[in-house]
């Protein structure tokens, strides 16, 4: 398509693990409010394939976080991003292109324009296990995040919950539900942990290409 | 990815140039919404008593309708415009080929121009039937209490529930419904109306209870679409509301059939 021609195609399949300050139905993702009034979140991606117009960014690794003062779509938001510090300068660079929305492409053109302030990228070495609804990751001294199943109150057995999107979600479609037994950061303005509240994994596909 | 201060400062203006253009049109729609209104109370400008109104009256009619469309329901989009306005300006920024956020806001009200032209016609249908009064009030308490408890019973279907989670998600839907370039923003925009139509159109039938042109209930189903579009528990604010609906209904029905 004409409109798009200008911009690097680009293309991210990624494992997305998000823990935020919603109760265990992050309230964003269905009818855009979240719970508490404002949204504080912390995700982390590796890429499991995908390419910045030639640069291959299979296997680099992310973590961003962000804070809004209210709804999300409300704007005003405050994010800093992480990229792990085995990443190429060319990766980096194309990754925080990606993710800060300048190249265009769903979801991260919309929520590039609520945010006012980014800071970052910052290479860190970024420690990740990828393990569905019980994934957990680690920016050393900054961000610790560790997902774990919701657990029946009654039985004790752990709750294998899914939030699918048959016709294709925002961010992701299919999301293995958790919740988070350690979430925290400490960084600048980024001071906040929420344990007990929503987690989810997800495989995420996005692009800028029609 | 440092943000500079003077994108910034361009970025909150043109928020501002979009969010004075839909205050002004709200302010000029209701302006003229209430200069009808004052026509008719203060000029015996009623609509006139005959069976048949000439095709001149409805064309003022149905004027009238998309007005008062427009005061009504621009400013619970204001979020949606809002944002689309950013990521605009961000392509702007970036010499990428944009779309102004007037064709977006353009499909959206053609879809309220199309509900206008169907409450035209439906009034035009109640005048006929002599249910409405020269004033378009409902001369039948029957047939008042029977909407007041239709459109209360309709806040709590899941049609409501899901055209009303779209209304109030800018970035779900921007995100899942994005289409590029001019027409992709009209589209767009008439999507975003059919739900925003979805959500509404019941409540506008108390308008036919109330009097169409009775400023007072005009005004109060506005500010009741903007909360519950865009304040947090909006949602819930909007069953409430319903359920009283369903109560002045019965109340209504009860004292015409002298049960109460």
């Amino acid at each position: 398509m004409a409109e798009a021609a200008t911009r690097t195609p680009w293309r991210l399949k990624v494992h997305n693990m998000e823990a935020c300050n919603c109760s265990n139905g992050c309230g964003c993702q269905f009818n855009g409010f979240p719970d508490y009034g404002k949204c504080e979140a912390i995700v982390g991606y590796e890429v499991i394939e995908g390419h910045y117009g030639d640069v291959n960014l299979a296997g680099i690794r992310a973590v961003f976080a962000g804070k809004w003062p209210k709804a999300i779509h409300e704007g005003n938001g405050k994010g800093v991003l992480f990229i792990d510090a085995s990443a190429r300068p060319e990766q980096v660079q194309s990754l925080a292109t990606i993710l800060s929305g300048q190249a265009g492409g769903m979801p991260w053109e919309a929520l590039g324009a609520t945010l006012t302030e980014v800071e970052g990228p910052i290479l860190q070495p970024i420690e990740m296990t990828i393990n569905g609804r019980k994934s957990s990751f680690r920016v050393p001294g900054i961000i610790d995040v560790h997902m774990t199943a919701l657990v029946n109150p009654v039985t004790g057995v752990e709750s294998e919950v899914h939030v699918v999107y048959p016709k294709g979600g925002f961010i992701w479609n299919d999301g293995e539900v958790g919740t988070t037994a350690t979430m925290h950061i400490q960084h600048g303005d980024f001071n906040f942990q929420y344990p007990g509240k929503w987690a989810a994994y997800a495989v995420a596909e996005w692009t800028n290409q029609v | 990815m440092q943000s500079s201060t003077a994108l910034e400062v361009v970025l909150k203006r043109d928020r501002l140039i979009v969010l004075g253009g839909l205050v002004g049109i709200t302010a000029l729609a209701w302006a003229y919404t209430g200069y009808l209104a004052w026509s008719m109370d203060c000029m015996n400008m009623a609509m006139p008593y005959m069976q048949t109104w000439s095709i001149t009256e409805l064309v003022l009619l149905f004027v009238m309708w998309a007005v008062m469309m427009v005061a009504m329901m621009v400013p619970s989009a204001a979020p949606m415009m809002l944002l689309y306005t950013v990521i605009n300006r961000r392509r702007r920024e970036q010499q990428q080929p944009y779309v102004p956020t007037a064709v977006f806001l353009g499909g959206y009200l053609l879809v309220w121009a199309g509900f206008s032209i169907l409450a035209t016609l439906l009034q035009w249908g109640l005048h006929s039937a002599a249910l409405l009064s020269p004033m378009m009030v409902s001369t039948s308490p029957v047939l008042g209490g029977l909407v007041l408890l239709a459109a209360g019973g309709f806040q709590w279907t899941p049609l409501k529930y899901t055209c009303l989670a779209h209304c109030r998600s800018p970035l779900g839907f921007l995100m899942t419904d994005w289409r590029e370039g001019h027409r992709g923003a009209l589209i767009m925009g008439l999507r975003h109306g059919i739900y925003c139509v979805g959500c509404c159109w019941f409540l506008m039938a108390l308008l036919f209870v109330a009097g169409v042109m009775n400023l007072l209930w005009v005004a109060a189903i506005a500010a009741f679409v903007l909360v519950e579009k865009v304040v947090p528990r909006g949602d819930l604010v909007g069953r409430v509301v319903g359920s009283i609906l369903v109560l002045a209904g019965l109340v209504i029905l009860g004292q015409v059939l002298r049960i109460i």
